[in-house]
């Protein structure tokens, strides 16, 4: 009987199975192209791990839809019910016959990937043993799942759909981590050197899975004699597509409405030196000096407590500062925190040299800007916020110098019309580095205020960063020209010549330091080593040399395959010479054909931070 | 020689054994919801009968069908199959039932010699040569896919496939419903031919009271799920008369009415059932009882009447 049965299924699928073992084929194919060209792939027992993870939900689902779910769209089940064989000996042929399917496909890519490392790599038999039964229990686990939806049918996609969201609704408002799921586990980035323990708990999670699938499948195919599963592959009727579009949609509304109510908790440390006022708090690490971090942290609580009323924000999130000899003392790095709320930012806050402007220039950008959700840094009006940071922190630590400072590093940026320099602000951080960008919209902050005075200047800052003006999505990007009219009565025109006037004057002015930086001449050049393979190779002059040589940095990191801008701080750094004459080889090897990214700083004592002299995007070739 | 025969004890002709029961029900009962489709069923059939059951569309044949070949479960009730008793009917005892459902659905890639060979994995009993002979028999293409073949053509192949395997009972559901008249007759002849050469028994459903007739020899009429009549088609004819009744008319209490219709000018027409001895009575004989067929009788059982 059962070979009869398994000669119908070859014979009613085979071009199909055909069909599917060329995908798989071409799939792993491709997997072990890339494998191949991967230096850091490590094993090659990584080809079935990355294979089951694509493989086994894609190939699984054309199985079940084959096998089990055709069955009953042709109606042929039918015919099946009247033959002396019993419902659950049918389910039963079909659900072996899959996985024996699926366990084959995954067996031969295992042997193959076995056979390719065979000569460089050692594949005991324990981990060969550990491999495949990780790799099979998750393929049977999704064959269990797959084959349980076919049988329901026209629901089969509403169902899978749920389960997602709810899988993911329960990672979002618990603390379960889809990645310590059974199934996700056990294809965890250790699967292809793993040989000593069996992650036991992980295994019986996808078996009780199988176990719960496969009862679920039983259960449909025996309920009322079978007349359920029968019903169940009825098409969709128009009405029941509404009615399960609207449950569909009632559920995407109702996860999206709690996950907007949802509060996550403060970052708190657990010991800490904590300074509190208003709506502002400020938690430093117990790890500083009890008396360096209790003024570190009133020092910032004053700073963001007079922020927040200048923005006329209720509260700000909470900002924790975090000691680490990991960075430079000029650098400040925001830590993503995982389901809590507030700002963490680490730096070098026990170093003598540490750059005070810089670190509460970041805070207060970051609180701000956190404050509504990050959302000026993705509007047009991105200028302002920076702008702020920059002017509220200058005027807070530096009073009168720090607005001459501002000045002064804003007449370094080449002469621009106004409107699209702010406009296209991203490009322009990129090409004039933190220290001048900043200065520069502060700068334009500092125009209205002297030309509409000081509430005019509030009023347009409070129109882009105040949360409550602003509560509703819908409400439009202002234009710079809106904001400037609205707010301070002024034009763009007015606004930009005032501008170009005051930086002329301090150009003219401040000569002496400002020319030797304008007068700074980066020298790159590319050396292919061999082959494909090239060097950076860098040096650069000022005019006339200065008395001592500075030291210069350069950054450097390649880009992605989306070309996007890079986090500088994940940038590698080198530094050299000012003026030493001699070229200084990056220490990277740049292959041909990939895209990287460079930016040179040179640090003004004058200006008091680090000035941008390049920035460059390059195709290696 | 006249005393000599008058001595000589006569033998008494002995009577023919009874047919062994191939299939009983006690009061099968099987709902869907809170529509009860069959409703206490109790038949029986024996060996070498073909029983034709009657019944509108919707009066539950089918549903008991799908219980006695096991398809369904009866919600109460019993079934004796083949000598074995159960709740339920087994896939075992599948095995020696021939079934053909009311709409074949065959895998229609399949032609008609790789369905025999599917088949013949499912039944200990096959017989290669027979389903061989059958298709030629009833001009089925053998190498022809399902898809390709006409209804006419579907049944027969389904009937071929139900007896290649010499099952000791034949179950048929509506088999020529569909069929055109010239194939129905073809497909009723080879039927009524084939029992005759196998002797199995059969239990032939349809809601066409010719071909009833013209195959079945006991007939079971089921209306709203319940079994009103059960016995032989010559039972059936002599045991149910048409009368003319008035208010005056007085009926022996052995008679039942199975359906009355008001007339014209008073009075009702009434078909009545009694015992065949029962209409002998001088009681009965003045009422000028009009003997009925099949399909009147059947009529009278099926349409819906307030005193029905």
């Amino acid at each position: 009987m059962t070979r009869a049965w398994l000669q119908k299924e070859l014979r009613d699928h085979w071009l199909a199975l055909i069909v599917w073992l060329g995908f798989a084929a071409a799939l792993y194919g491709l997997l072990l192209f890339g494998l191949a060209e991967d230096q850091a792939r490590g094993s090659w027992l990584e080809a079935p791990r990355r294979f089951a993870i694509g493989w086994s939900l894609l190939g699984t689902t054309y199985l079940a839809g084959r096998l089990i779910r055709r069955e009953y769209n042709s109606r042929t089940q039918l015919f099946l019910e009247a033959l002396p064989v019993s419902r659950t000996r049918v389910l039963t042929t079909k659900l072996v016959l899959g996985a024996a399917l699926t366990a084959g496909v995954f067996a031969v890519a295992i042997g193959i990937a076995t056979a390719i490392g065979g000569a460089t790599q050692a594949h005991g038999p324990r981990l060969l043993a550990f491999v495949s039964v990780r790799v099979l229990s998750v393929a049977w686990f999704v064959w269990a799942l797959l084959a349980m939806a076919a049988l329901l049918g026209r629901y089969r996609i509403p169902l899978l759909l749920v389960l997602g969201l709810a899988l993911m609704a329960l990672a979002q408002f618990t603390s379960l981590e889809l990645t310590n799921l059974g199934p996700a586990r056990l294809l965890g980035d250790e699967l292809p050197y793993e040989d000593a323990v069996l992650p036991w708990a992980a295994l019986a999670q996808t078996w009780a899975g199988i176990a719960l699938c496969l009862g679920v499948s039983y259960a449909l195919v025996l309920a009322r004699d079978g007349l359920l599963t029968v019903q169940l592959s009825d098409r969709m009727s128009h009405r029941e597509k509404v009615y399960v579009t609207c449950v569909l949609l009632a559920f995407l509304v109702g996860l999206g409405t709690l996950q907007a109510t949802q509060k996550p908790e403060p970052f708190r440390l657990s010991d800490a030196v904590v300074a509190g006022k208003n709506g502002a708090r400020v938690e430093v690490s117990a790890e500083l000096e009890p008396e360096l971090a209790q003024e570190l942290a009133d020092r910032m609580l004053r700073i963001l407590e007079s922020a927040r009323a200048e923005v006329g924000l209720d509260r700000l999130p909470g900002l924790t500062l975090l000691p680490t000899r990991e960075l430079d003392p000029d650098e400040a790095e925001r830590a993503q925190v995982a389901n809590a709320s507030g700002v963490v930012l680490r730096a070098a806050l026990d170093d003598p040299q540490l750059d005070s402007f810089r670190l509460t220039m970041v805070a207060l950008h970051d609180v701000v800007s956190k404050a509504h959700d990050d959302r000026a840094m993705k509007e047009t009006s991105h200028w302002m916020l920076d702008g702020f940071a920059h002017l509220q922190t200058a005027r807070e630590l530096q009073g009168e110098e720090g607005e001459r400072l501002l000045w002064l590093r804003a007449a370094l940026i080449p002469s621009q019309p106004l409107e699209p320099f702010l406009r296209r602000w991203d490009p322009a951080q990129e090409v004039l580095g933190t220290c001048l960008s900043g200065a520069a919209a502060a700068s334009v902050l500092l125009t209205v205020e002297t030309l509409a005075g000081p509430q005019a200047r509030q009023r347009l800052v409070r129109r882009v960063l105040d949360r409550n003006a602003r509560r509703s999505w819908l409400v439009a990007d202002p234009t710079l020209e809106t904001l400037l009219q609205e707010e301070a009565g002024l034009t763009v025109e007015a606004v930009e010549q005032a501008w170009t006037q005051r930086l002329e004057a301090v150009r003219r002015e401040h000569s002496t330091v400002l020319d030797p930086l304008r007068a700074a001449r980066p020298e790159l050049e590319l050396r292919r080593l061999s082959g494909r393979t090239f060097e950076l190779r860098h040096r650069l002059s000022l005019s006339p040399p200065p008395e001592r040589s500075p030291r210069y940095s350069i950054r450097f990191g390649e880009l992605g395959p989306m070309d996007v801008p890079e986090d500088e701080n994940g940038f590698q750094l080198q530094q050299a010479q000012v003026g030493s004459g001699a070229f200084v080889a990056l220490p990277a090897a740049l292959v041909e054909g990939s895209r990287w990214m460079w930016v040179v700083d040179l640090p003004s004592p004058a200006l008091r931070c680090s000035v941008r002299v390049l920035a460059e995007r390059r195709e290696i070739r | 020689m006249d005393e000599i025969l008058e001595a000589a004890p006569v033998p008494e002709p002995v009577p023919p054994a009874a047919p062994p029961l191939l299939l009983r029900t006690h009061q099968l009962r099987r709902s869907f919801g809170s529509f009860e489709a069959v409703r206490g069923v109790s038949l029986e059939l024996a060996a070498g009968q073909i029983y034709g059951f009657l019944g509108r569309n919707g009066a539950g044949k089918t549903t008991t069908l799908r219980l006695l070949i096991g398809v369904l479960r009866p919600d109460a009730g019993e079934i004796e199959l083949l000598g074995e008793r159960g709740p339920r009917v087994r896939p075992a005892q599948r095995q020696r039932v021939g079934y053909l459902s009311q709409e074949q659905v065959f895998y229609p890639w399949m032609t008609g010699a790789q369905l025999g060979q599917f088949m013949s994995g499912f039944y200990p009993g096959w017989d290669p040569a027979e389903f061989d002979r059958l298709l030629r028999l009833l001009d089925v293409p053998k190498d022809r896919k399902a898809r390709f073949l006409s209804g006419g053509t579907r049944a027969k192949l389904g009937l071929a496939l139900a007896l290649s395997h010499h099952p000791s009972l034949l179950i048929l559901d509506e088999p020529t419903a569909g069929l055109d008249p010239v194939a129905r007759r073809e497909f009723l002849d080879i039927l009524a031919s084939q029992i005759r050469r196998e002797g199995q028994a059969v239990l032939f459903s349809s809601h066409l009271v010719s071909e009833v007739e013209q195959v079945c020899d006991r007939i079971g009429i089921l209306q709203d799920g319940q079994l009103r009549f059960q016995g032989a088609l010559t039972e059936l004819l002599a045991s149910h008369r048409q009368v003319r009744v008035t208010a005056e008319t007085l009926l022996p209490a052995q008679v039942e009415t199975i359906r009355a219709e008001p007339i014209e000018g008073g009075g009702e027409l009434r078909v009545l059932r009694a015992e065949p001895a029962v209409w002998a009575q001088e009681a009965l004989v003045v009422l000028d009882a009009r003997a009925l067929t099949l399909e009147e009788i059947f009529l009278a059982y099926a349409r819906r009447t307030p005193r029905a």
